[in-house]
């Protein structure tokens, strides 16, 4: 079982590290990838492609930067984004130096940091090889518990989460009556309002770190979805819809605990007049005890 | 000869043109969409590790799609072929939910096409491969892009 570890987040020079990418280290990394590239075993394929010598894979050095990320700002971060720039081609066999810095940690409401940082490889010479950058998030450290008051801050309970405009679609409407054996017709079925919902269009998510909490999920799903109607909803209607979660709470259950959280959406159209409004609670179910046990 | 460093690292500021096609390569070509697995990464971190020791980090598109241009050609997308150097630009992964045992779709597309000329008169064009991946439902888990750099001949 992996530990985690937790590093500062203050703004610094990560320690630099040197490797030295041999022949051997890059024939793994081809058959891993299934790159058998001969320029980067092949002195003669080198020369003829241009190089003066078998160069290391631009991936291989991006990858030894991302695992060095782990080591740079501890195992509770995860890398969002990592952008590497393949500036200079390397030798095979000269050591190579990676380093960076984090450049900016910025705390969200949720609880998480945003980390950014900068990244380099150097070459014996001390040349720029590759320059990159990344975008990672810190966790806040797990509690006992269901992180309850960090889930608020994260959908913004009681206040506006998102506004989203869709068309009603000829085509998308005929192929939800076709899915659920209704006739298609210029009124949309009844529940065609969960097709407008941006959270099941995942135009909005704000809680996807609940899939990564340290406890074992054992389901979920919806638990009810509620909808009042003050017109049809029309093919050819431009309709906005705006989501606010209004609840998250958790209950013990026989799957253990469940969380739920509450949203309602309301849909207006192109008028801004109100065409309905809906309220959904989705449920997660964790072994919160099952963690417990494994400290 | 040139070493291609030169002409990747050129510091002239020359604006980039977007081409909608060049060769045969078209902006908006898309691959056939295939299964992806998570299998392969044993294999990636086994053959990191032997370089770097043991550095255990979370699951990520960079472990599924470790070289996104090798990735996006063995897709079926095609690769500009006249041109007097062809080198590897570049990636950029971007993680959109955590990776699970189940399967991927993967969907590669050239995303960009773009040229400039160095300041030693040489042709430089920019061939951006991107691939999408979602889960069995359909959420985007990840991209992966993958930047292939082509050089001209001194003209």
């Amino acid at each position: 079982m992996t530990t985690a570890v937790s590093v500062s987040h203050t703004p610094r020079d990560f320690e630099e590290f040197t490797v030295e990418p041999s022949t051997e280290h890059l024939l793994r990394w081809a058959a891993a990838t299934e790159d058998f590239s001969p320029i980067h075993f092949d002195a003669q394929v080198a020369k003829a492609r241009g190089f003066d010598h078998p160069v290391v894979h631009g991936p291989w050095k991006a990858a030894v930067l991302r695992r060095l990320l782990g080591t740079w700002l501890g195992s509770n971060v995860t890398v969002h984004t990592l952008t590497a720039r393949y500036l200079r081609p390397d030798p095979v066999g000269r050591q190579l130096r990676f380093g960076g810095s984090l450049v900016s940690a910025t705390p969200l409401p949720d609880g998480a940091t945003e980390l950014r940082c900068a990244l380099w490889v150097r070459d014996e010479s001390g040349r720029v090889s590759v320059d990159g950058d990344c975008i990672a998030m810190s966790a806040p450290e797990a509690g006992e518990g269901l992180p309850l008051d960090r889930l608020r801050a994260a959908v913004k309970l009681g206040e506006d989460a998102g506004s989203f405009t869709y068309r009603v679609d000829v085509n998308d409407v005929a192929a939800f009556a076709k899915a659920i054996g209704a006739s298609p017709g210029a009124d949309a079925p009844a529940t065609f309002f969960a097709a407008l919902d941006p959270v099941e269009r995942r135009d909005l998510d704000l809680d996807g770190f609940l899939h990564q909490l340290p406890f074992p999920m054992t389901g979920g799903g919806n638990a009810f979805n509620e909808v009042v109607y003050e017109r049809p909803i029309r093919v050819g209607d431009v309709i906005t819809v705006t989501t606010r979660y209004t609840e998250v709470y958790e209950k013990k259950g026989s799957r253990g605990t469940l969380l739920f959280r509450v949203r309602v959406n309301e849909m207006r159209d192109s008028t801004g007049t109100l065409v309905a409004t809906s309220r959904c609670g989705h449920v997660l179910s964790y072994r919160v005890d099952a963690a417990e046990g494994q400290k | 000869m040139m070493p291609a460093e030169t002409q990747v690292t050129d510091p002239a500021e020359a604006e980039w043109v977007e081409l909608a096609h060049l060769e045969d390569v078209r902006v908006g070509e898309v691959a056939p969409p295939h299964r992806v697995t998570t299998i392969g990464a044993d294999r990636l971190q086994a053959a990191i590790r032997s370089a770097l020791g043991d550095i255990e980090i979370p699951l990520g598109i960079a472990d599924i799609c470790p070289d996104p241009l090798v990735f996006a050609l063995a897709a079926g997308l095609p690769r500009l072929t006249n041109f007097a150097q062809s080198i590897d630009g570049g990636s950029t992964w971007c993680d959109r939910a955590p990776i699970g045992e189940e399967p991927f779709y993967a969907v590669s597309e050239v995303a960009q096409i773009a040229q400039r000329t160095t300041s030693d008169g040489r042709r430089l064009v920019r061939v951006n491969y991107q691939t999408r991946f979602t889960n069995t439902s359909g959420a985007l888990v990840g991209t992966a892009t993958g930047s292939s750099i082509h050089i001209g001949s001194i003209e």
